[in-house]
């Protein structure tokens, strides 16, 4: 099963936002409903290949747009953004 | 019919507008109650207004543009969301019922509600502001407030709904700041027909309807809420999120967005404040003050005609001169203009103009108590003429003709 890392937003407006740049810049993934397996904040939830995320980590800091925490798909706390 | 009550509500509006609404009814989904494309589209499209917003009124947070249905709604929301018993509040002769419903509620329930008076033309002059702020700022020195010092609001709107004079925001925005009140504007007659600046005027609730000078749907409308004003919710509710927690989630827009959204409606708005975005509020408001610059050449010698709140009496106008009405027109205006002829009732004036000649004018009181009691109009009312971005000459020249007519049949 492919892998995924799955960003959690604090509100829904963070989640569109991210969206938003995400396909301004090209940036692979879409939003999901939030996995029942990650406790975290808002409903939406971006998920995208484990490898973009050099590429969104730069989308977001350059807009300044908030993340919050990124999880794997298997639902393994990773790290939290600070954006 | 040739319509010119756009103080009440936008009549024509921009193809865009209707096509927006058009296209949501059949496929918009819940915005945040899933993500397939239906519900998606609904999300995206009012995130774009809410960003098309905050540019247009010079916000640097879209996140804090909250949509609500109306100005009405937004503006109960923010005093009552801010206001407790014991504060201050200084409201203006102009405010619009939307105000002075609130403030009447809210007075009764112990906040102290004082007016910034006209004068007897119906203009605000800032150094009577002052007197009131200083007059405050001296209770409070004198230990007045026990031990709590009281929240202080200052609302104004940005410009009368009856006579369409537009306060100097910026001056009342220095008082406000250097006596620490915090200052809630309706834009309600404003917003998309004149440039307006939030974050470099210093405002911190911008209140804004989306039907009249907004070009949008009914049942639109919201407040751009500055980042360090806090708003209590009114109203609690679904947000799509955090279904667990008991309380409605803290973080903006959802903080003062219960319930489903008017997704079709912030459709058209997004339209409609893009085409403004595209054609400039400045240059709507030029083009809408030469027509009524136009009107007022056409109907200033009428006998019998009272035109209120504008000043006349300078040199005569010449319009094609003066594109802007400047030197013609010394105070900003909106394009508003109240008149009434001799003692007839201005509803029987408002009726002959909309059965004979098809004219959609407002009579009456307009909601703004105040304002007509301070111009002595109470009994009379007026007949209020308002154009629009989409107003022709020829529309303006059959107003003029059919005013005159009755003038002369009166």
């Amino acid at each position: 099963m492919k892998q995924y890392l799955v960003i959690t937003f604090a509100s829904t407006y963070d989640a569109m936002a991210a969206e938003a740049v995400c396909q301004e810049r090209g940036v692979p993934g879409r939003i999901i409903p939030l996995p029942p397996d990650i406790h975290a904040d808002c409903g939406l939830a971006w998920r995208m290949p484990p490898e973009s995320e050099p590429q969104f980590d730069a989308a977001l800091r350059a807009e300044k747009a908030a993340g919050s925490r990124a999880f794997r798909t298997d639902g393994r706390y990773l790290r939290e953004f600070r954006y | 019919m040739i319509y010119m009550n756009h103080a009440a509500t936008s009549y024509r509006r921009p193809p865009c507008v209707a096509e927006a609404v058009i296209n949501a009814l059949s496929s918009m989904g819940n915005e945040y109650r899933g993500t397939s494309v239906g519900e998606m589209t609904t999300a995206r499209t009012i995130y774009g207004c809410r960003q098309e917003l905050a540019r247009l009124f010079g916000f640097s947070h879209p996140e804090r543009v909250v949509l609500t249905a109306n100005a009405t709604t937004a503006m109960n929301m923010a005093l009552f969301g801010i206001l407790h018993p014991g504060d201050e509040v200084i409201a203006t002769d102009w405010d619009h019922n939307c105000v002075l419903r609130p403030l009447h509620v809210l007075e009764k329930r112990g906040v102290q509600v004082n007016y910034w008076r006209t004068d007897r033309d119906g203009r605000l002059h800032t150094d009577e502001l002052k007197k009131l702020l200083e007059a405050q700022a001296d209770r409070e020195e004198d230990g007045g407030f026990d031990d709590c010092t009281p929240q202080k609001v200052l609302v104004c709107t940005h410009a009368s709904n009856l006579t369409g004079r537009i306060l100097d925001l910026a001056a009342v925005s220095v008082l406000a700041k250097q006596y620490s009140w915090k200052l809630i504007v309706d834009a309600s007659q404003t917003a998309g027909a004149y440039p307006i600046d939030m974050d470099n005027t210093g405002i911190d609730v911008l209140v804004f309807t989306g039907h009249k000078s907004l070009m949008g749907p009914q049942g639109t409308g919201g407040m751009c809420v500055a980042e360090d004003v806090e708003i209590r919710p009114l109203i609690s509710g679904g947000t799509g999120f955090r279904s667990y927690e008991p309380a409605q989630p803290e973080a903006y827009p959802a903080h003062l967005e219960a319930g489903t959204q008017n997704g079709h409606g912030i459709a058209g708005l997004g339209a409609a404040v893009g085409y403004i975005l595209e054609q400039d509020p400045a240059r709507i408001h030029l083009r809408e003050m030469e027509l009524t610059v136009q009107f007022l050449e056409g109907i200033r010698d009428i006998p019998g005609i009272r035109i209120y709140g504008w000043d006349l009496n300078g040199e005569c106008a010449d319009a094609a001169a003066h594109p802007k009405g400047k030197n013609y027109i010394s105070e900003e205006h909106t394009p508003v203009v109240p008149l009434n002829l001799r003692d007839i009732p201005s509803e029987d004036i408002a009726d002959i103009l909309s059965e004979r000649y098809g004219i959609a004018v407002r009579a009456g009181a307009h909601c703004a108590p105040r304002m007509h009691m301070a111009l002595g109009t109470k009994n009379q009312g007026a007949v209020r003429f308002s154009f629009g971005y989409f107003n022709t000459e020829e529309e303006i020249d059959a107003a003029v003709t059919a005013l005159r007519e009755i003038a002369s049949e009166i």
